[in-house]
């Protein structure tokens, strides 16, 4: 029997990035806020200190930050003809877990989706004509604009610190900048990191080509900054640990080192670690949150009593909750019909590898999780699709965040994949091989999405959360044009071999890919077709909000975190400035 | 035939020439900078410049009292720099300032080549420390203070604070009344030659008594040999 606690006027689910925002916004506004987290507490100094940070078996290898997949993991298939299995050691991505979420190990890249990807189907329809969209993606709008969340962006890029180069300051392009951004409002807040030397031979070939490089915009930072919350960041110290670890220098940017010491010490703000939400709790009606059940470390269970409820785990956890939860209708891959878990997405990676001889020294273990040098020239829709048979695009960049010996190793085809000849390779190439990556958007498509399992349950007995997911058609051959692409940058960096194959089917979960994880609680102006409204408020349960890269309804070229900490900053201002006010739906469905 | 012969014994005799003469590149080579560096360390220079060793000790071993680090075994390349910036102004010394200005870029590299060459004996603490001080200095070193925002030592010096050659100077063995000093220059801004401003944040964040800790502390580590 669950112990009832004090109702507080907020709960989150999760203190990671959305929970972090969301306690410091609702706390702010006078709301007394419990923060439940399922993790362990965590702290720059004594968790992310030198030596045992750089332990790349423990943290790399054997991904000590993540989601405890012998307790509660996800089951797999690539079509719904197959058996979903649990997925007992994670690979493809990396599901963090603990104070601050997955933006303690994540890489720091910070780029804010364009235009072209919240208006994907209308805008595609304008240019294109309204056949271009084949019927078997569904494609759709967000129902906001760049214009709505350039305000959010710039808060949470200044909470961070973003080290980059604006490239439209007002309409104004900037040189050096990305000239395919939509206006932001004013620079970055600090300036763009140093250029590591596989970057500066990718900036010379792109430009060479015709192409506009840039640098990476980075949450590492490049020199000490103050955020608004009066918090201190330092400078990136370039050790080549970054993504999977945390950082034991305060310079990148995650809930540690931006929110949590101002948001910890306020009285209104408790947080419970080690607590483990089991469902959003109800009303008779079903159309109003309670609050949650959640068990504790020592297995008690508590029914904590809320009158505003925030789901902001990490993206599919935030799936399955409203599932455990029966919250929404869940999503029918035969009919069609449902929303909760229906428009899963991912992201198209490939890699092209730049050997050269050994006269090129490219040092890849001095690098930072976000440096390096990009082209955007093929992101979203900044090229004609016209001909091509294909949606969306990728950049291209020399962006290696590490060269880090247990992992890093790259050989040319045709290498032994052991032995002595593959030992020799290792240590020929290592220091004179410049990296690629085609960083590509992830359409949705009908097969493709998220629901419980009917047969694996986790460490609590509930149903494990059941991933269908495999390439569509449309991004494998967005991958082949760009690799393609990304292989003639790489034979103008005068390397003596290139290599790289584009991303091909079927989706293999064991081998990393990226992290980023998208859809299952869309956001949307069409109940219909979505779970959220374009303010993150369920359109069943208004005093419920979900948050994070659940809420894409397709997923861009770009890495997400930059949404996802605009999209929290733009739901903790319509919850702050118009649903305390008069709670209620914000939109009406 | 002959003058063919000649002149190939003309290129070499150069090349020997320049060998002799400690120069390749542009550089001193090693031997040669080492044996300049001992003779500026121990004699000073024509041009007014004192010997080290004056200070520093015979062996590099410094002088706690007057305040003077240990060289010994420190990085070349961490020697060299703050002797240039000395001279450049990102380092304001009284007492190095003018001497550092008085030697040539070789000079300087020459003293730094052979500093690092060197090893001497772990000094003994000038001063006796509370253990209460010493925790805390220990504590700083390899754990940091998170309500501080400070960083452990140990992330950069190396654990122990025994150095990471090139760039980080090892602390392990250094005076403590050095190590206070020093900490006071990037507090003040005297010493701003830390281009990641790490230095500078850290040591604003030490309250007096956690720099004299944690300088207590590394003066009672061993001092590391010397890395090539």
């Amino acid at each position: 029997m669950a112990q009832r606690l004090p109702e507080t006027d907020a709960v989150l689910l999760g203190v990671g990035l959305v929970g972090s925002i969301l306690g410091r916004e609702l706390t702010r506004a006078g709301l007394k806020v419990v923060g439940l987290e399922r993790g362990e507490p965590r702290f720059t100094v004594p968790d992310f200190q030198g030596p045992q940070i750089h332990d790349e078996l423990r943290y790399a290898v054997r991904k000590a930050m993540m989601q405890d997949n012998a307790k509660e993991t996800v089951t797999f298939r690539n079509n719904a003809k197959q058996q979903a299995l649990p997925i007992r050691r994670w690979g493809s991505f990396l599901p963090g877990t603990g104070l601050g979420g997955a933006a303690v190990h994540w890489n720091g890249q910070t780029f804010r989706f364009q235009d072209t990807d919240f208006r994907m189907r209308s805008h595609t329809t304008e240019r294109y004509g309204k056949d271009f969209i084949p019927p078997e993606l569904s494609i759709q709008d967000w129902g906001v604009t760049a214009a709505d969340m350039e305000l959010y962006y710039d808060r949470f890029e200044y909470l961070l610190g973003v080290s980059g180069q604006a490239g439209n300051i007002k309409g104004e392009k900037i040189p050096g900048g990305n000239p395919f951004e939509d206006p932001r409002s004013r620079g970055y807040p600090t300036p763009p990191m140093k250029e590591p030397y596989g970057s500066a031979l990718f900036r010379k070939a792109a430009g060479e080509l015709g192409y506009h490089p840039f640098p990476q915009p980075s949450a590492n930072l490049s020199q000490p900054y103050k955020n608004p919350e009066g918090v201190q960041l330092q400078t990136c110290m370039f050790c080549g640990f970054c993504e999977r670890f945390g950082c034991e220098h305060y310079a990148k940017a995650s809930p540690q080192t931006t929110l949590l010491p101002v948001l910890l010490k306020d009285p209104n703000f408790t947080l419970r670690t080690g607590s483990q939400v089991l469902k959003i709790n109800l009303d008779k009606t079903g159309k109003q949150a309670t609050g949650v059940t959640y068990m504790d470390a020592a297995g008690r269970e508590f029914e904590q009593p809320a009158k505003l409820v925030i789901v902001g785990l990490f993206a599919f956890n935030n799936v399955r909750m409203l599932l455990l939860s029966g919250i929404g209708t869940p999503y029918d891959p035969a009919s069609g019909k449902g929303v909760v878990g229906r428009n899963y997405a991912y992201q198209t990676t490939s890699v092209v590898n730049v050997f050269y001889d050994e006269s090129v020294n490219i040092n890849p273990f001095m690098r930072s999780g976000a440096n390096g040098t990009l082209i955007a020239d093929f992101v979203s829709d900044n090229f004609d699709h016209g001909a091509l048979g294909f949606l969306g695009g990728a950049f291209i960049g020399e962006i290696t965040s590490h060269g880090r010996p247990i992992e890093s190793h790259p050989v040319p085809p045709g290498t032994p994949a052991w032995g002595s000849a593959w030992k020799k390779a290792v240590i020929q190439h290592y220091n004179h091989t410049a990296s690629l990556l085609i960083h590509g958007s992830s359409v949705a498509s009908p097969g493709n999405y998220l629901d419980l399992d009917p047969t694996y349950k986790d460490a609590w007995g509930l149903p494990l959360l059941r991933m269908t997911f495999d390439f569509p058609d449309n991004d494998l051959k967005m991958s082949a044009y760009l690799t393609d692409k990304a292989l003639e940058i790489g034979k103008a960096m005068g390397g003596k071999i290139v290599a790289g194959t584009p991303r091909k089917g079927p989706y293999n979960v064991t081998q990393y890919q990226t992290t980023h994880n998208t859809g299952g609680t869309v956001m949307g102006a069409d109940p219909s077709t979505s779970v959220v409204n374009p303010f993150l408020q369920s359109w069943d349960v208004p005093n419920l909000f979900v948050i994070g890269a659940s809420n894409f309804p397709q997923n861009a070229s770009y890495n997400p975190t930059d949404t996802v900490g605009a999209l929290a900053y733009r739901a903790a201002d319509a919850i702050v400035s118009r649903y305390l006010k008069q709670p209620g739906p914000l939109m009406q469905a | 035939m002959n003058s063919k012969r000649w002149g190939k014994i003309g290129l070499l005799g150069s090349v020997l020439a320049l060998a002799l003469s400690g120069v390749a590149n542009g550089q001193p080579a090693p031997e040669q900078a080492r044996a300049l560096g001992e003779q500026i360390a121990i004699k000073g220079t024509a041009a007014g410049a004192a010997p080290c060793a004056s200070c520093h000790g015979a062996q590099g071993e410094g002088a706690a009292a007057g305040g003077f680090p240990r060289l010994a075994g420190q990085p070349m390349q961490y020697l060299a720099k703050q002797l240039a910036n000395y001279t450049d102004g990102s380092r304001n010394n009284p007492v190095m300032g003018p001497i550092a200005k008085q030697l040539t870029a070789d000079e300087r590299q020459a003293t730094a080549t052979y500093y690092a060459s060197l090893s001497a004996p772990a000094g003994q603490p000038a001063e006796a420390a509370a253990p209460e001080l010493l925790q805390r200095g220990e504590l700083l070193a390899n754990r940091g203070d998170n309500e501080r925002q400070v960083q452990a030592c140990a992330n950069c010096h190396g654990p122990g604070g025994a150095g990471e050659p090139p760039t980080f100077p090892y602390l392990a063995g250094q005076h403590a009344s050095y190590t206070v000093n020093a900490l006071t220059e990037w507090q003040n801004g005297n010493r701003n030659n830390d281009a990641s401003q790490q230095m500078p944040s850290i040591a604003k964040n030490l309250s007096k008594d956690d720099a004299a800790a944690v300088a207590a502390y590394f003066a009672r580590q061993p001092p590391p040999a010397p890395k090539h």
